[in-house]
């Protein structure tokens, strides 16, 4: 939509914007309610908030058709409904952001506008920095974390030699890799490849699969069917293995998944 | 996820939804910055703003780092780009809950599952038909009049109208491609109707075209055909209700309920021809 368009919709709706985001009190009664009808007690309870205050918000809310009763109880209307579903999206949308720096400085023009969009599935990661003691503390953490997995889907446009014998072990344990690489990567992948104890290896498993992207890509991530982790490029345009962001949350995962179908859309396969 | 949880998420980040929300020149920014970079001068003109305001507001954006300086234009951060879009759906949703307000009030939306609810902010181009004293019908004809003009349509329907199996008829002489979406009583409904004709069209339409039975109730009926999205709920536990209908032909809204059909079609068995047959024998012998 539009500029125009959308500052025009927000003027119509600015009041009610204003209304559902400005109170405290009103958000958490749409979020409790949104779990199960209740009276006024049960939010009271719940919300440690004064009686007072919940019947004064909760007439507003009846006012804004947000919320209405059915004898003592209050249940969220179609739009009450509607509003608490988005306030839970950028609720998390706001917590991924603010638990994880990653963020603020690094490229994500790789992250296309509609998972941007879904970025809330993010919001139970955490952020494995360098330390001063173990400055590849991501790096370490990775390996520790791929050595048991049993399906791994991994996007890169950057090679490390570690990555290759980290991944030679993983087939060897049986488990299966999806590998999509850039052709810098992809050269470099060939040219180890000459080594006959690695042909060896690659050819007695079967199971690594590699495609080749032609896209500039400023991501690098990792999804298996236990961890989500993704490292990016600093705004400069270096990436940066000071920083990966991980989660074992299903949504992530899954939101994972979905970003490397979206990059196997336009790869070639190889092998 | 669980009530207290999300209250206590909520806590975590409650000063910056109240930032988000409070102020509209701070919001009007975010909006237009999303569109591209942009000067005071370009905000000035397009937000309609004094230059004070508008400094007033990238100042307090600066510091929260979702909006920054380069050169002598303003841009997003990371953040505000991952922000902004998520403040113009919120408005949008609202735009589509005000705009169709009658649509939702008491009615059911149980059955629109949640990621589709959250893309609610796609219906924004819509139509709310409803019904008037003196076109009671007006909902209904509309409908068949879009669903003539289709080449493909893809529907889900709890409710059988014999307009609507006849129009399926011709429509289907006219090789238009339809996927229909039925539940367990309409066939029912159809095989005790004992009207020979009316089981004589459902058994062309089940030859010429597919079928699907949802194995659960659903409290909607829709269309995404190429051309059209229908939309109709039921009031609180009264069916559909025939006096409003919302009808979009934007392609935003169309995809959103292709999305809706294929979350259906999922649900849905393969309707079976012997079934029917099977009734209408029964039905002969009977007679």
């Amino acid at each position: 939509m539009e500029t125009g368009n959308i500052l025009k919709v927000y003027d119509e709706v600015k009041s009610d914007f204003k209304f559902i985001t400005s109170s405290g009190v009103r958000k958490k009664i749409i979020l409790s309610l949104n779990e199960s009808p209740q009276s006024v007690d049960d939010l009271k309870n719940r919300l440690n908030i004064k009686s007072s205050s919940i019947l004064r918000e909760i007439k507003l809310l009846k006012n804004h058709n947000i919320v209405f009763n059915e004898n003592k109880h209050y249940t969220l209307s179609p739009q009450g409904r509607i509003i608490s579903l988005k306030y839970e999206s950028m609720i998390n949308t706001l917590l991924t952001i603010k638990n994880n720096k990653i963020w603020l400085n690094h490229d994500i023009s790789s992250i296309p506008s509609k998972f941007l969009r879904k970025i809330d599935c993010l919001s139970d990661s955490f952020i494995i920095e360098s330390t001063l003691t173990n400055i590849i503390n991501p790096n370490t953490r990775y390996k520790k974390m791929i050595a048991d997995v049993s399906e791994i889907r991994a996007l890169s446009p950057i090679y490390d030699y570690s990555y290759v014998e980290l991944y030679l072990k993983c087939l060897q344990n049986n488990a299966a890799i999806d590998l999509l690489v850039t052709s810098p990567v992809l050269e470099k992948i060939n040219e180890i490849c000459k080594r006959k104890e690695i042909l060896d290896v690659i050819s007695s498993f079967k199971k690594l699969e590699i495609w080749k992207t032609d896209e500039e890509l400023k991501i690098a991530f990792t999804v298996t069917e236990k961890f989500f982790s993704m490292g990016l490029f600093l705004e400069g345009g270096t990436y940066d293995p000071t920083i990966n962001l991980v989660s074992k949350n299903e949504k992530a995962i899954g939101w994972g998944t979905r970003l490397f179908e979206h990059y196997l859309k336009t790869a070639e396969k190889i092998i | 996820m669980d009530t207290e949880n999300i209250l206590n998420l909520y806590d975590a980040v409650s000063d910056e939804l109240k930032f988000l929300g409070i102020s509209s020149t701070r919001t009007k920014i975010m909006i237009s910055l999303n569109e591209e970079n942009k000067k005071t001068k370009n905000l000035r003109e397009e937000l309609g703003l004094r230059s004070s305001t508008i400094l007033h507001g990238i100042k307090e954006l600066e510091k929260q780092n979702l909006v920054f300086r380069k050169g002598d234009e303003y841009l997003l951060s990371q953040t505000g780009k991952i922000i902004a879009p998520k403040l113009i759906d919120m408005i949008n949703t609202l735009g589509v809950i005000k705009k169709y307000e009658k649509l939702w009030l008491n009615h059911e939306i149980k059955d629109i599952p949640q990621d589709l609810i959250l893309q609610i902010g796609n219906l924004s181009n819509s139509l709310l038909i409803e019904a008037e004293p003196t076109n009671i019908l007006k909902p209904h004809r509309k409908f068949l009049e879009y669903l003539s003009k289709s080449k493909k349509i893809r529907a889900l329907s709890p409710i059988c109208h014999k307009d609507f199996v006849r129009l399926m008829d011709i429509m289907a002489d006219k090789n238009v491609k339809i996927d229909l979406i039925l539940t367990e009583n309409i066939i029912d409904e159809v095989a005790k109707s004992m009207d020979l004709k009316l089981i004589n069209t459902a058994i062309k339409m089940v030859k010429n075209n597919k079928i699907w039975i949802l194995k659960e109730d659903a409290s909607l009926a829709f269309t995404a055909s190429d051309i059209f999205l229908s939309l109709s709920l039921f009031s609180e536990n009264r069916g559909i209700d025939p006096t409003k209908m919302l009808i979009s032909t934007d392609e935003d809204a169309i995809q959103w309920g292709d999305r809706l059909f294929e979350h259906y079609l999922k649900k849905s068995e393969k309707f079976k021809l012997k079934r029917i047959l099977k009734d209408r024998i029964h039905f002969k012998s009977k007679l």
